[in-house]
């Protein structure tokens, strides 16, 4: 059965590799694997160069350098006594539990299969951390280590359990844990040295530990910490095997405890997860109109219920600093509005990933859209409009209580002759087509990669997932500097026209700020239709494994 | 011309072809079943007929309307029921029929929600969130706002999965009455039974072809070749094993 348990544990592995390879045969993630590595290659490269004479001394077993390490290896070993939870068990998918409770496999078989099955990212944790410390030659160690550690958590959590049945709760596990640290630490202060009897003696096994992981230890230790370290973590299996705990059930509560978590972020991202649910609508929907009214409607909804939480601390934070204001003196009245100034700037940037109750909202659900009787840039503009609403409105707040900081409380100077009313709508004005180029960047995101932006059973890992955040991040950045510079670029001459002509009068607002304005409402304007048309086209077949999962 | 008209349909995932040359018609008040195993290609064919896959070739007309050309116009007289129903977390009953309502510019909508919650057993949770209903609930919630419109082309995907006996009896009453009363009704079910007791005709797919299409007397007739009555569920069962080995 034990050769059973590692065919499949090794196949897994295999499986799981051969399918990230085969991914990559997808353009989409073949570039964000290679982003990716790119850039672990840019930052574990340079450690490797930076980091490779940190640890150029020879650390003995009596080194200061062995001490610390091994002081801290103990810690962490007591530290995990203490950890509130009391289950016994393994954590395990719901296949497996289903495929390994019901066949005649004992609790040390499973116990071999999880440890075979964790091979493959304690591997990888122990290649990225010796890389990080900039001796990635180290990782053989470092792999002992890890592999012996997991079997030495996993020993523990079924001694907590055990413990737990012997009324021996969390409470008296924390005090005898800070009780022991108290005690060694007060003993070492007074040693004045670590080098004293307790410590010593409670750091033997630890030291190992450390021996095992740190660099440029002489061969003959290193391969003695090797062993040791080995036969610890086989003494912390066995005992894992034979504690008399509840393991089937602890195991399904820690399964049924991880599942509910991955459920519950799904569930956020998609607007299952509702804070306010009896919130009423807006506003009352008529029966006649148009029907993008519907789809507002429904999204306004969804960000009072689901988005609500950060407007009420946003609008609490406002209408203190409101009532503030009346009471600071001008030259906090300065700092505040410089600071309100800044927010504003934010709002934007800010908003656009704090509201998204929009396309991003509904993807999951993008079979019915495209049943609705609705062309794909209506639909998709009407999707929009919401987060839209919300981020204008709190834009408009916040410019507001800036005008009142740095105008109105402010004695006439030069601050107080910039930051008047008008300007406050001059920015209001480019703020909020901002804002909508932010949005359609957002939505084209999710529309254009699906699969990268969305959370399913099959998430990516490693470098395909950070070359995707990165992918994501530049395309925005990149998208929204070129956007920009029209606009940018016709803002100049029209101010100095402006000011040619209209010098003084409220002419020059209009005529400045009209032609860029008008070139990024262009911008908005074809960027909704262009993601319209592909909405229209989006085949919703060739992502519904990433989707609808 | 036909309320339903499908012409050398065709739909690949990539270079897997789920459905190859798939040809047929519902008339007005007809109600069509869609058969065959899993992976035979009836959820494509329906999605495809509901705008949401576009197709690889072929025509797909909704009352005269191209889906690929006039989608807008052919989506507002069709509605589709999925299997696995996707509501809004964050409406309730009442806000989905709402919403619904606008979207398809039904006139007097306020009017026309209460029977229809009246007919799905929803009146008492008009206030009720989806995660507050069970399956079958949301199921009937789903075919309630589907039905507000009154549309003339009805696409449902395994209709009575999830529904205790009481639903799936009204559920049944249900599509019978808008067949009579002129709906063109495609459904698609692994319930023999059920097709053979509501559908006029049925179109048995296999590996994404046509491989049986007609009345329901029509093809358990040909089944039979004389040798006295056969159920539907054994004429699927012989058509689709005849078929198997030549896959």
């Amino acid at each position: 059965m034990t050769g059973a348990l590692a065919y499949i544990a090794i196949i897994s592995i295999k499986n799981r590799v051969l399918m990230a390879v085969r991914k990559l045969k997808n353009a989409r993630y073949l570039i964000s694997a290679l982003f990716g590595l790119a850039y672990f290659a840019m930052v574990f490269g340079r450690n490797i160069g930076r980091n490779s004479k940190k640890f150029s001394l020879a650390v003995g077993f009596d080194s200061i350098g062995m001490d610390i390490a091994a002081g801290i290896m103990f810690l962490i070993l007591l530290a995990v006594w203490a950890w509130p939870v009391d289950d016994a068990g393994v954590e395990l998918s719901e296949s497996e539990m289903q495929l390994l409770f019901c066949a005649p496999v004992s609790r040390g078989g499973i116990l071999f299969y999880k440890f075979m099955r964790a091979q493959l990212p304690i591997l990888i944790s122990a290649v990225m951390t010796t890389v990080m410390m900039g001796h990635w030659r180290n990782a053989l160690g470092m792999w002992f280590v890890f592999a012996s550690l997991s079997l030495y958590m996993t020993m523990v959590q079924q001694m907590r359990a055990r413990l737990r049945r012997m009324r021996i709760g969390f409470i008296v596990r924390l005090t005898v844990v800070v009780a022991i640290i108290t005690g060694v630490s007060w003993v070492t202060v007074q040693a004045g040295t670590f080098k004293n009897p307790l410590l010593e003696t409670l750091s033997f096994i630890p030291r190992f530990f450390a021996m095992a992981a740190l660099p440029n230890v002489p061969l003959s230790l290193r391969l003695l910490s090797f062993l040791v370290v080995s036969v610890l973590g086989a003494l912390c299996f066995l005992v894992s095997a034979s504690v008399d705990v509840d393991f089937e059930e602890g195991s399904l509560a820690i399964s049924r405890r991880k599942a509910n978590t991955v459920t519950r972020q799904r569930s956020q991202q998609s607007g299952q997860w509702i804070a306010f649910k009896r919130l009423p609508p807006p506003f009352r929907l008529a029966a006649t109109g148009a029907p993008e009214v519907a789809i507002i409607w429904k999204n306004l909804i969804a960000s009072l219920r689901i988005g609500m939480m950060p407007i009420v601390i946003i609008f609490s934070v406002m209408t203190f600093l409101v009532v503030f204001s009346f009471f600071v003196p001008p030259q906090a009245s300065k700092i505040f509005g410089m600071w309100m100034l800044f927010m504003c700037g934010i709002i934007p940037l800010l908003g656009a990933n704090l509201f998204s109750q929009d396309l991003r909202l509904d993807m999951t659900r993008i079979e019915y859209l495209k049943t609705f009787p609705l062309s794909g840039e209506r639909l998709v503009a009407a999707e929009m409009a919401a987060p839209m609403i919300v981020m204008s409105i709190v834009e408009l707040i916040f410019l507001g209580i800036t005008a009142l900081y740095l105008h109105f409380h402010m004695p006439p100077g030069v601050i107080a002759r910039f930051i008047t009313p008008q300007s406050i709508v001059c920015v209001f004005i480019f703020a909020v087509p901002i804002c909508a180029i932010l949005t359609v960047m957002r939505n084209a995101a999710v529309l254009l990669f699906p699969a990268w932006t969305l959370r399913s059973k099959e998430e990516p890992r490693g470098f395909v997932v950070t070359g995707q955040r990165l992918v994501v991040a530049v395309g925005n950045a990149v998208v929204l500097a070129v956007t920009l510079v029209p606009a940018a670029i016709v803002f100049l001459p029209a101010v100095l026209i402006a000011n040619r002509f209209f010098s003084g009068s409220p002419g020059f607002l209009a005529v400045a700020s009209i032609p860029p304005l008008a070139i990024i409402a262009g911008e908005v304007w074809v960027g909704v239709r262009m993601l319209g048309k592909y909405f229209d086209s989006f085949d919703a077949s060739n992502e519904l494994d990433r989707i609808m999962t | 011309m036909h309320p339903i008209e499908v012409n050398s349909l065709a739909k690949n995932y990539g270079d897997f072809p789920a459905v190859k040359d798939l040809s047929f018609t519902v008339k007005e008040g007809e109600i069509l079943g869609l058969v065959g195993q899993n992976g035979a290609g009836k959820t494509t064919t329906l999605r495809a007929l509901a705008g949401i896959h576009p197709p690889t070739s072929g025509q797909i007309r909704i009352k005269g309307y191209d889906i690929r050309e006039d989608g807008v116009d052919a989506k507002r007289h069709l509605a589709f029921f999925p299997d696995e129903p996707r509501l809004f977390d964050y409406l309730s009953v009442d806000e989905h029929m709402q919403f619904i309502g606008r979207l398809y510019g039904v006139a007097d909508f306020r009017a026309n929600i209460e029977p229809l919650l009246t007919e799905f057993d929803l009146q008492d949770k008009r206030k009720a969130m989806p995660a507050e209903l069970s399956r079958g609930m949301k199921q009937k919630l789903m075919i309630a706002c589907g039905f507000l419109h009154q549309p003339g082309v009805l696409i449902f995907d395994e209709p009575l999965t999830g529904l205790d006996p009481l639903g799936i009896r009204r559920m049944k009453e249900s599509i019978s009455r808008r067949a009579k009363e002129g709906a063109s009704i495609i459904l698609s079910s692994h319930l023999l039974h059920l097709v053979e007791e509501l559908c006029d005709s049925v179109l048995v797919i296999q590996n994404g072809s046509s491989i049986a299409y007609g009345t329901v007397d029509d093809l358990k007739w040909q089944i039979a070749q004389g040798r006295g009555d056969v159920s539907l569920e054994e004429a699927f069962l012989r058509i689709t094993s005849e078929e198997a080995p030549s896959k």
